[in-house]
């Protein structure tokens, strides 16, 4: 049959049937004349089943090119890291398919950053899986993983491959290469090990940026912001992008060694003070006051809402160091002093220390929520999240038994054993972020703990610990 | 373990009475290619072969009567987890103890802990949840009662449906004169503008063929309606031309059935919408059947038209280096409205037994008659390295078979490869090249750059859908 009907004769049959066989009579071609005179049924039925099962053995033209593989395919799989090994790759699935939608983000991002940390990289395989949930976190994004997201994007634009692609780490050589959030994470990294490089590195590249670029590389000068900044950061004065000038005057404001700075530290320090009088004895002895008899009294003002305005303004990046020094105190009595329900100093202090990547303050600022916070109505599980987010190494044994022996943490164990509808036998984080911050080698206990509650309430949360442990042993 | 198993607590487990006798129905050994326990018997497991295409999973905790069964039933539990601790009451030599395979270990991972999921057990439980009249007794009384038919009964019988079977073949034949029509109507229309009229004009024609007891046909019709929107626009023309014109030559082969091959006779049947029972494919000798290891290629899950699931299983087996391997299709139907359904295999598994395969003049799709307790690792086959080879395989194929929807195609020596922007093709070194379903790119991305892969694709002629690969850095699988 494929050499009875000619490419001539099929293309004629297409065309009138194409166009309606009311509007242009059937013409049978000559080598069908016999078989349609033959078949007791409509010629036309007869002429397509032919014709079309002609058409079914033409093969499909493709025109090739020498190399068809785009650069990003070919740098996705030279990334120098090993692969992820297969056990825990398969708990990473499992966890990804199954961690509630709402944590779903954060959590991969936390599990991928555990699988870069041990000098691994995700499956390639599990791109396609895993790139919505990480793209945003530059720590998680290495050669292979930017080469995939290279890959997507000329998928959706047709433009050739990122340059970035081309280079196998960032560095002051290449930085500028980079997306954006690379850039600002790379400024910060930077400006912790050598601010001044890190200001000069800035300075290099500030004028040739566009204006959003500009403004996200100049606010990651908040990282050790020092007096040396101040020349760069006055001579902002003259920019004309607004949301850069905005930027550099709340920067200028918050360099330390001016004297505005050291007048607002002086006030903030005023807040927190030891109080010996027979007030604060009688508040100690029912247990109401902190061992080291720290109170803090925040300005007072007409309403919560101006209070906490107040304070905002007051305490703007300041460290806990640095008021626990201004007011002559230890750092812990500074933290212990701050009601655990008081949000804005806590925040602000939180804010810095994840700045200046001082982690042994974000976990004394959690330990001090959790463990004086009413257990009842405190959640967890926002507060894990950004001490998981945030740490880069687990909790010490120490800190994470006195974790699992806080208030807050003991009584959200007890509501979700105590749950009886979906809602509340849901993991808000606290379980799953608990076993993304504790130690592997407290795991398997801490597995135990989750015995008692519904699987479908832990199930992330054991994910992650038999992924971390996995991981861990390979 | 009996102690706490005994057949006073499966009748208070079992939800009626029609659930005991339907379990006790189950408990012939042909149901069960796997019977197996924990070596403390602290656990039960087995597969239970249903009418579909792939056994359905049952574990059973003795314990505390926790179970798990992976069949579509709304019942709790159901016939076959019922099955299961009955025979374990009254056959526990059946259950071999053994090691418990993934699919059961995921499960106790996964489970309530003993204390908050253990069923009321107690004989004094509560009264509101004691199930009325739920007895074994009466379920073994009542098969005894249906048992052997008598001769009379039985030939009305069969003369009902020979009856029966005689209109079906009537009212085929009358759906068939309507879908000519029908035909004939487009292609006066111009199948231009087909894609514009197609959904409603193919869903008026489909709900009279499955009134005309072709449903086979119908969901073939609707499924062309939804498939003109898959490809891309210069592609729908041909696609719709050579889609009628299957269905032209189904219907001139149905009706002229009696001169086919008996094979493509038993097509063109199955293609119109008759069903070959599961028990009448195992029991037919001429069937073609292998016995080999497998490995769980993909597995696709579809919603049809008409409403049900459509759960692909592909399996591909171990053939020795340099032949083709051999794929079987195991297709199981659920209906939508019974809730979420996968495969029972997951993709990447491997599996040794029995498939039988429905006859055809290119045979794929099958059944799983037999399986053994799980396989080690069987090793990717390494077909031929030609590509060529595979689509001349196809093509004969579809001269054999002229309405072949799709035909697994397995080469080695391939690349994944973009053409232009968006255009994933399955490349072989000598300039042949397979466009793949676009619908994948995303998932196929990860392939571009690795090479030579050895690969199976699902290829219709126009895409190939890419089931599985063998690479240097391990196996992809469609799933």
């Amino acid at each position: 049959m494929r050499s009875d009907i000619s490419s001539h004769d099929l293309a004629r049959v297409k065309q009138g049937m194409f166009l309606g066989l009311a509007r242009q009579p059937l013409a049978v071609p000559d080598p069908l004349q016999a078989l349609v005179s033959a078949a007791p049924r409509e010629p036309s039925l007869t002429v397509l089943a032919l014709a079309g099962q002609r058409q079914r053995f033409q093969r499909p033209a493709i025109e090739r090119r020498a190399d068809n593989t785009p650069e990003a395919a070919r740098r996705l799989h030279q990334d120098p890291r090993p692969l992820l090994p297969e056990a825990a790759r398969r708990i990473l699935s499992r966890l990804a398919n199954g961690v509630e939608k709402a944590l779903a983000d954060t959590v991969v991002c936390a599990a991928v950053r555990r699988v870069v940390r041990a000098g691994f990289r995700p499956h390639p395989f599990d791109l396609p899986r895993l790139i919505g949930h990480i793209r945003n976190d530059a720590r998680c994004l290495g050669l292979a993983e930017r080469a995939y997201l290279a890959l997507a994007e000329t998928d959706v634009t047709g433009k050739p491959d990122a340059p970035s692609l081309l280079h196998a780490e960032i560095t002051a050589q290449n930085w500028t290469e980079f997306p954006k959030a690379h850039r600002v994470a790379f400024l910060r990294a930077r400006r912790r090990e050598d601010r001044a490089a890190a200001l000069a590195l800035l300075q290099s590249v500030f004028k040739s940026e566009p204006a959003a670029v500009r403004a996200d590389l100049l606010a990651a000068l908040d990282v050790g912001l020092g007096a040396d900044d101040l020349p760069f950061l006055e001579g902002l004065a003259a920019e004309r992008a607004e949301s850069v000038r905005g930027i550099a005057s709340r920067l200028t404001a918050s360099v330390p060694g001016t004297s505005a700075y050291a007048v607002r530290l002086a006030e903030a320090a005023r807040c927190f003070a030891r109080n010996d009088s027979s007030v604060s004895t009688l508040l100690k002895r029912a247990g109401l006051t902190n061992p080291a008899n720290v109170v803090f009294t925040p300005p007072k003002r007409a309403n919560l809402m101006e209070q906490r305005a107040a304070l905002a303004i007051l305490f703007e990046r300041f460290s806990v160091t640095e008021i626990a020094a201004a007011a002559s105190l230890a750092v812990s009595d500074v933290i212990g002093a701050l009601p655990a329900d008081e949000e804005t100093v806590l925040t602000t202090f939180s804010n810095r220390a994840v700045l200046d990547g001082d982690e042994e303050t974000m976990v004394q600022l959690v330990m001090h929520r959790l463990s004086h916070s009413d257990g009842v109505r405190f959640s967890v599980g926002p507060v894990m999240a950004w001490l998981g987010e945030n740490l880069t190494q687990p909790l010490s044994p120490e800190s994470s038994n006195a974790l699992l022996r806080s208030v807050a943490w003991q009584a959200t164990l007890q509501r979700f054993k105590e749950a009886t509808t979906p809602a509340a036998m849901r993991d808000d984080g606290t379980l799953v972020w608990t076993a993304a911050v504790l130690p592997a080698e407290l795991l398997a206990s801490f597995q135990e703990l989750l015995a008692p509650l519904l699987a479908t309430t832990t199930r992330s949360a054991r994910d992650f610990a038999e992924f971390v442990r996995t991981l861990e042993t390979t | 373990m009996t102690e706490t198993l005994t057949k006073e607590k499966i009748e208070q487990l079992a939800p009626d009475q029609a659930s005991l006798g339907a379990a006790l129905k189950l408990m012939k050994p042909a149901s069960w290619p796997m019977l197996s326990r924990a070596t403390d018997a602290s656990l039960l497991w087995g597969e239970c072969q249903g009418s579909g295409a792939t056994p359905y999973r049952v574990i059973v905790s003795p314990d505390d009567l926790g179970y798990k069964c992976t069949c579509p039933s709304r019942k709790f539990p159901c016939k076959h987890v019922l099955a299961v601790m009955w025979m374990h009451c009254d056959q526990p030599e059946r259950f071999e103890p053994g090691a418990s395979p993934d699919w059961v270990r995921d499960w106790l991972s996964r489970r309530r802990p003993k204390a908050s999921t253990a069923p009321q057990t107690s004989g004094e439980g509560d009264a509101a949840t004691q199930k009325p009249g739920a007895s074994m007794s009466a379920a073994l009384q009542e098969a005894v009662e249906t048992g052997p038919a008598d001769p009379k009964a039985m030939a009305r019988a069969d003369a009902q449906r020979q009856r029966l079977k005689e209109e079906r073949e009537a009212s085929v034949l009358a759906g068939l004169d309507e879908l000519e029509r029908w035909i004939v109507d487009q292609l006066n229309l111009g199948l231009a503008g087909f894609a514009q009229r197609a959904a409603q004009s193919a869903k008026t024609l489909a709900t009279r063929l499955v009134d005309a007891k072709a449903p086979g046909l119908a969901n073939r019709l609707e499924m062309l309606s939804a498939d003109v929107f898959r490809v891309p626009e210069q592609m729908r023309g041909d696609l719709v031309f050579e889609q009628l014109a299957a269905l032209a030559l189904i219907c001139s082969a149905y009706r002229n059935q009696d001169r086919l091959p008996p094979a493509l006779k038993a097509d063109v049947r199955r293609t119109a919408g008759w069903v070959v029972k599961r028990e009448e494919l195992l029991a037919d000798a001429e069937a073609l059947r292998v016995s080999s290891d497998w490995i769980v290629a993909a597995t696709l899950s579809e919603v049809q038209p008409d409403k049900l699931r459509r759960i692909e299983t592909w399996l591909l087996n171990a053939a020795p280096t340099g032949t083709v391997p051999r794929v079987a299709l195991l297709i199981d139907f659920v209906p939508v409205s019974s809730g979420p359904a996968s495969s029972p295999f997951s993709a990447g598994e491997a599996l040794s037994g029995e498939v039988v395969f429905y006859p055809s003049a290119a045979p794929l799709r099958a059944q799983l008659a037999t399986r053994a307790q799980a396989s080690p690792a069987v090793a990717w086959p390494m077909p031929p390295d030609n590509l060529e080879d595979a689509l001349v395989a196809y093509e004969a194929a579809l001269a054999r078979k002229p309405w072949l929807e799709r035909w697994p195609l397995a080469a080695c020596g391939l690349t994944v490869e973009r053409i232009g922007a968006h255009q994933l093709v399955l490349a072989a070194e000598h300039g042949l090249a397979l466009p793949l379903d676009r619908a994948q790119s995303q998932d196929l991305r990860p392939l571009l750059g690795i090479g030579p892969i050895s690969a199976l694709v699902a290829w219709d002629g126009r895409f190939g859908r890419l089931l599985a690969a063998d690479t240097a850095i391990g196996r992809w699988h469609e799933r």
